[in-house]
C-alpha cells in the first residue's frame, strides 16, 4: 500500500476516476453485451439473446447494488489506510525534524508548557468554583431568596413573616430558613465550638439531601421542650467521633445540653459554608411574635423552584408578595422588595466570579504570547527550511501535503508542550490553592480533574493551529524554482516578511502591555491597601471567639460577670497586658455584625433612608485601650457602667460627625428607636476603625457596655507583651477552668485578620504579577528573536550598505529604529486594549483609578526599555558586520 | 451478506476465480466463460454472483483491477492476482486437495 502512495499516480487517478456506480454499471453491461453477442453469433435473435443473457445473469439490480456497496467499502478503507500511513510517515518525519533541531524544540516546548500549564491551572479553579454543579440533585433549580433594596441594589437576609407568605402562596416547591450560629460541643476529651445552622423543617427537603446514617428532623423535633436532637456533618462525624456508625442515638453535650444525634449527612455538602452541625429551629410563640416583624431580617433562606416555574416567574411572584408587605408596612418596608438568586451564583458572588474569569483571560494572554513566540520560531525555521520544502515540492508533494506535514510538527510540539504543561498545572494548582484567599468557596475541590485535562488537550490543539497554521501556509507557498534559487540569489529579506514578523513582535508587546497594566493597577491597589491605617494597632493582639451557652448563663448578669471573671484571670497570665471583649471585630475579623438606625433626643423620626445608621458593638471596659483606638473626648466605660446604672454609649468620630454635624456629641442622648428604643448618653468619642476590612469605607460605629447588653457570643481581644501565639495555651486553660463546656474558637492574631482582609487583592496581585512577568520575558525573547533573525537575513544587505559608505552608527540606528517602530505600534495597540481591560478590573482596585497615569506611564516606559534592550545585541551584531567577509561568503 | 449459500461453496467460487486468473489478467466475462468451459457447466452458478465475489476479493487485496481494452476493442475491467492472491490460491488449492482426499476416502471406501 505504502508503495502506491509515494508516487503521484493515485492522486491523479483520483481526479480522473469516474464514480464507483458508473464503473460497476459499465463492467456489468459489458458482461451482458458480450453474452448477447455470443448468443447472436449462435443464431439467436437480438431480442431473444438479450432476454436470455439477462436471465443467465440473474438479479442484475441486486448484483449491481452489492458490487457498489463492496467497492465503496473498499474505497473507504483504502482512504483510511492511506491517511494513517501518511500520518505515520508525517509523525516519524516530524520527530526526526524536531530531534534535528533540539534547541528550537526545547524552546517551543518550554514556552507552550508554561502557557498551557498556567492556563490549565487557572481553568481548574474556574471549573471547580464556577462551572461544576453543586452536590445537590437538581442543584440548578436551587435559589437563595433575599431582601433587595431597590434604591442601591443591596441584598440581605429575610424575615420570618415573608417566609410564611411564600409558604402560603406556594411560591416554591420547598423553602427552608436557617440561622447561622456557633455552638459548643463538649464531653469527651476537649470541647469545640462549631459553625451551626438552626433550620426549619423544609430545609433539607429544599436541598434534596438524604442522610448517610439515621433520619432527618421530623415535626416532633421542632416542638419546644421536646428532647434535643442534632444532625452532624460528615466532617464533624469523622473528626470528632472517628466515623463511628454507632453515633446514631447517642447523647452528646451540645450548648451545654444533652442532645441525641439522629443523623449524619453526606460528605462535601458545602452549603451553608463550613457548617458542621444542624439543630432544629424551635418556634415558640414569644419568638414568633418578634420574628414576624417585617423589619427583623434575621434569617437566611434556601428554596427549590416550583415545578414548571422559571426563575423569572418566581422573582415576579416574590416581588408581588413584597409589594403587599410594602403597602401594609410603608414605614419599614418602603422601596424594599424580595428577589431570588441561583444558589451557585450566590455562593460565589459576582465579584469573585468576575475576578476568576479575568484571571483566566489574563493567563490566556500569556498563552497567546507564547504561541506568537512559537509561531515566530516556526517562521524562522521555515525560512531556514525553505530549501528542504522546495525540494519536497519539486519531488511532487502537493501543497496540502506540505501544510499537513508542517501542521503535524506543530501538533506534536503542542502535545509535548501540553504534556509538560499538565505537570506545570499539577504544581500550579497546589500553589494556587495554597495562596488563594479562604473566601473562595469549594477551594478544596480544586484539582486537575478530567475536565481540566480535556481542557489542556483542547488548548494544546488549539494553540497548535494558532501558531502552526500561518507559518505552514506561508512556507508551502511559492514555487519551488524561486525557493531553490532564492537562498543564493536574494540579498535582502522581503519587506513583506519583515513587516509580518514586526507585526508579531508588536502584538506580543501589546498583549504584555495589557497584562502589565492590569498587574500594575492591582499591585498598586494592594500597596495602597497595605498602607491604610486600620485605626488601631494590629501588632501584639490575639483574638478568639467564645460563646457562653447553657442553663447556668440564663440568669441576668451571669454572662457579664463570667466574662469579667475571665478577663481577671486572663490578665493574671504573664505576658498579657490588657484584655477586652467585643461583639464584632474590626477588619472583618469575626463576631456578630449588627447595623442599627439612630435618632438624637428631641428630633422627629426621619423618613426611611435618611436616618443615621451605625454598626452596633458591645464591648467591655478597656476595649479601646487594648486595641489602642484613641479616645478623643470623654471617658471609657468602667465597671461602674452596670445593668442598673445610666444607659451609656461611646461613638466613633464618624458617628458623631453625622449625627451632630455642628455640635458636640458628648453628653447628648441617642436612641436606636426601632429596636432597643432606649436613650443612651454619649460619654465618649473614639477614633474611627476600618470595620469590614482594610479597604472598607469609614462607617459610623456605636459601642455599648456589655453589662447593659449582655451578649453570650463574644470575641475576646488580648494585648500581649511578646509574640501573641505564646499565650494561647494559658488562655485555653483559663477558659476551661471557668467552664469545661466552653470552647475557644477562631484563634488568630490581629495581623492574621489584617492579612486575611487584604488576601483577595494580594492573590490578584500575585497572579496578575506572575502572568505579567512571564509575558514580559516572553515578549522580550520574541522581540530579540525577531530582530536577531532579521539581522542574520540581512547580513548581505548590511554588508553592501557598509561597502557603499554607511557607517556603523547608521546600521545601529537602522536596527534600533526597527525596534522602536515595533515598540510604538505595540504600545499604541496595547494601550487601547489596556483601557478596555482595566475597566473590568474595577472591583479589584482600591484608591487607584482604572486609568492611573502612573501605572500606564510606568508600563509604557518599561516596555519601550525592554524593546530597546532586546534590540541592542542584534544591533551591535549588525554594526560589526565586516563587509568584505560577508560579500565574499556567498 | 449473501443469501444463505453454504460457506464452502462460497470459498470454492473464490478459489475458482483465483485459479481463472492464474494464467494472467482476465475480465469478468472471460472468467465466466472459463468457468463454463473448464467445469463443463457442472457448477451452474448464476453469472451475476461472480461480480460481488470479484469485488470482495479485490477488497481483500487478493486481486487488483485495471481498466483496459477487450479483444473487441471495448473498455473492460481486467483482474489480476496480487502476491497475496497467489499465496491464497496455493493455500486454497492445498486445502481443497486435503478436503477432497478426505471426502473421497470416506465416500469411495469399500466395505
Amino acid at each position: 500500500m505504502a508503495k502506491r502512495d509515494e508516487g503521484g499516480r493515485p492522486r491523479v487517478r483520483g481526479i480522473l476516476k469516474p464514480s464507483v456506480g458508473d464503473e460497476v454499471e459499465e463492467e456489468l453491461s459489458f458482461h451482458v453485451e458480450m453474452r448477447v453477442r455470443e448468443l447472436v453469433a449462435e443464431g439467436w435473435s437480438e431480442a431473444d439473446a438479450r432476454a436470455e443473457a439477462l436471465r443467465r445473469f440473474g438479479d442484475l439490480m441486486r448484483v449491481k447494488a452489492d458490487c457498489r456497496r463492496i467497492a465503496e467499502e473498499r474505497e473507504r478503507s483504502m482512504r483510511r489506510m492511506e491517511f494513517l500511513a501518511g500520518l505515520r510517515q508525517d509523525v516519524r518525519y516530524a520527530f526526526r525534524q524536531l530531534m534535528r533541531s533540539r534547541a528550537f524544540a526545547a524552546a517551543a516546548v518550554v514556552m507552550l508548557a508554561l502557557g498551557i500549564g498556567a492556563t490549565t491551572a487557572i481553568f481548574s479553579v474556574v471549573d471547580a468554583v464556577l462551572l461544576r454543579s453543586l452536590p445537590f440533585p437538581g442543584a440548578e433549580r436551587l435559589v437563595i431568596p433575599e431582601t433587595l433594596n431597590l434604591e442601591n441594589g443591596d441584598t440581605w437576609s429575610v424575615t420570618y413573616g415573608d417566609y410564611l407568605d411564600w409558604v402560603d402562596a406556594g411560591v416554591f416547591a420547598d423553602v427552608g430558613l436557617y440561622q447561622s450560629v456557633n455552638v459548643n460541643i463538649s464531653g469527651g476529651e476537649a470541647s469545640e465550638r462549631v459553625a451551626t445552622a438552626l433550620i426549619t423543617g423544609d430545609f433539607f427537603a429544599a436541598l434534596g439531601v438524604a442522610p448517610v446514617l439515621g433520619r432527618l428532623f421530623q415535626a416532633d423535633d421542632f416542638v419546644p421542650g421536646s428532647p434535643a436532637t442534632a444532625i452532624l456533618s460528615y466532617g464533624l462525624w469523622q473528626r470528632r467521633f472517628g466515623g463511628d456508625r454507632g453515633i446514631i442515638g447517642r447523647s452528646v453535650r451540645i450548648a451545654g445540653v444533652p442532645t441525641e444525634v439522629i443523623a449524619v449527612l453526606p460528605r462535601g455538602l458545602g452549603f451553608p459554608r463550613d457548617v458542621d452541625l444542624w439543630l432544629p429551629l424551635e418556634v415558640t410563640p414569644a419568638r414568633r411574635a418578634i420574628w414576624e416583624r417585617r423589619d427583623n431580617f434575621i434569617f437566611r433562606s434556601v428554596a427549590r423552584l416550583a415545578p414548571g416555574r422559571t426563575l423569572e416567574q418566581t422573582r415576579s411572584h416574590l416581588a408581588t408578595l413584597a409589594r403587599q408587605v410594602e403597602r401594609d408596612h410603608p414605614d419599614i418596608r418602603s422601596n424594599v422588595t424580595v428577589t431570588a438568586t441561583p444558589l451557585g451564583a450566590w455562593m460565589v458572588g459576582a465579584e469573585l466570579s468576575r475576578a476568576l474569569w479575568l484571571f483566566l483571560g489574563a493567563v490566556v494572554l500569556v498563552l497567546l504570547i507564547g504561541c506568537v513566540n512559537v509561531a515566530n520560531l516556526l517562521l524562522t525555521r521555515a525560512a531556514v527550511r525553505g530549501r528542504e520544502l522546495a525540494i519536497r515540492t519539486a519531488l511532487g508533494a502537493g501543497r496540502a501535503r506540505i501544510v499537513r506535514q508542517l501542521l503535524t510538527e506543530s501538533v506534536i510540539l503542542a502535545l509535548i508542550g501540553g504534556a509538560v504543561g499538565v505537570a506545570v498545572a499539577f504544581w500550579g494548582v497546589r500553589v494556587l490553592v495554597a495562596a488563594a484567599p479562604a473566601e473562595i468557596p469549594r477551594l478544596e475541590e480544586v484539582a486537575l480533574s478530567p475536565t481540566a485535562l480535556a481542557f489542556a488537550a483542547a488548548v494544546s490543539l488549539a494553540s497548535a493551529v494558532l501558531f502552526g497554521l500561518a507559518p505552514a501556509l506561508r512556507a508551502s507557498r511559492g514555487s519551488p524554482g524561486a525557493a531553490l534559487g532564492e537562498t543564493s540569489l536574494r540579498a535582502t529579506a522581503g519587506a513583506g516578511t519583515r513587516r509580518r514578523r514586526g507585526a508579531l513582535a508588536a502584538a506580543e508587546l501589546a498583549l504584555s502591555l495589557v497584562l502589565l497594566v492590569a498587574a500594575g493597577l492591582v499591585l498598586r491597589s494592594f500597596a495602597q491597601l497595605r498602607a491604610t491605617d486600620p485605626g488601631f494597632e494590629t501588632e501584639g493582639l490575639l483574638t478568639f471567639s467564645l460563646s457562653l451557652q447553657g442553663d447556668r448563663y440564663d440568669p441576668d448578669g451571669v454572662t457579664a460577670s463570667t466574662f469579667a471573671e475571665l478577663r481577671r484571670r486572663m490578665e493574671a497570665i504573664p505576658g498579657i497586658e490588657k484584655t477586652a471583649i467585643v461583639s464584632s471585630l474590626p477588619m472583618g475579623g469575626g463576631g456578630f455584625y449588627l447595623g442599627r438606625s439612630f435618632l438624637a433626643e428631641g428630633r422627629p423620626e426621619p423618613p426611611q433612608g435618611e436616618e443615621v445608621s451605625g454598626m452596633w458593638n458591645v464591648v467591655s471596659p478597656d476595649y479601646f485601650g487594648t486595641m489602642r483606638i484613641p479616645l478623643l473626648r470623654g471617658r471609657d466605660f468602667s465597671s461602674a457602667d452596670g445593668a442598673e446604672s445610666t444607659p451609656v454609649m461611646i461613638v466613633n468620630r464618624e458617628f458623631a460627625r453625622r449625627m451632630f454635624p455642628d455640635g458636640d456629641a458628648l453628653g447628648k442622648r441617642v436612641r436606636s428607636w426601632r429596636d432597643e428604643n432606649l436613650y443612651r448618653e454619649i460619654v465618649g468619642i473614639v477614633g474611627d476603625v476600618r470595620f469590614f476590612g482594610a479597604g472598607d469605607e469609614i462607617r459610623p460605629l456605636v459601642y455599648v457596655p456589655h453589662p447593659q447588653n449582655e451578649w453570650g457570643s463574644m470575641v475576646v481581644v488580648v494585648r500581649t507583651a511578646g509574640d501573641p501565639m505564646t499565650v494561647v495555651g494559658a488562655l485555653r486553660d483559663a477558659v476551661r477552668g471557668l467552664d469545661p463546656d466552653l470552647a475557644v474558637d477562631d484563634v488568630q492574631t490581629m495581623d492574621q485578620v489584617f492579612a486575611a482582609s487584604v488576601a483577595p487583592r494580594r492573590f490578584g496581585s500575585l497572579l496578575l504579577g506572575t502572568f505579567a512577568g512571564i509575558a514580559v520575558v516572553l515578549a522580550a525573547i520574541g522581540i530579540y528573536g525577531i530582530l536577531s533573525f532579521g539581522v542574520t537575513q540581512r547580513t548581505r544587505e548590511i554588508g553592501i550598505r557598509m561597502a557603499l559608505g554607511a557607517r556603523r552608527e547608521d546600521v545601529l540606528r537602522m536596527v534600533v529604529r526597527e525596534a522602536a517602530v515595533i515598540a510604538l505600534v505595540g504600545t499604541v495597540a496595547g494601550l487601547a486594549g489596556a483601557l478596555v481591560v482595566s475597566r473590568l478590573l474595577k472591583s479589584l482596585l482600591y484608591q487607584v483609578s482604572a486609568t492611573d497615569p502612573v501605572t500606564f506611564g510606568g508600563v509604557v516606559l518599561l516596555l519601550i526599555a525592554v524593546a530597546v534592550a532586546a534590540s541592542l545585541a542584534p544591533a551591535r551584531r549588525a554594526a560589526s558586520v565586516d563587509p568584505a567577509t560577508t560579500l565574499r561568503a556567498e | 451478506m449473501d443469501k444463505g449459500r453454504p460457506d464452502h461453496l462460497h470459498g470454492t467460487l473464490d478459489a475458482l476465480i483465483l485459479k481463472a486468473l492464474a494464467p494472467g489478467a482476465r475480465h469478468g466475462y472471460a472468467i465466466a466463460r472459463w468457468l463454463e468451459e473448464t467445469t463443463d457447466e457442472v457448477l451452474r452458478i448464476e453469472e451475476g454472483s461472480l461480480y460481488p465475489a470479484l469485488y470482495r476479493l479485490e477488497k481483500r487485496g487478493w486481486i487488483e483491477a485495471e481498466w483496459g481494452r477487450s479483444e473487441l476493442g471495448r473498455r473492460a475491467k481486467f483482474y489480476h492476482l496480487t502476491e497475496r492472491g497467489w499465496a491464497a490460491l496455493e493455500r486454497e488449492t492445498a486445502e481443497w486437495a486435503r478436503f477432497a482426499a478426505a471426502v473421497s476416502r470416506v465416500l469411495l471406501a469399500t466395505g
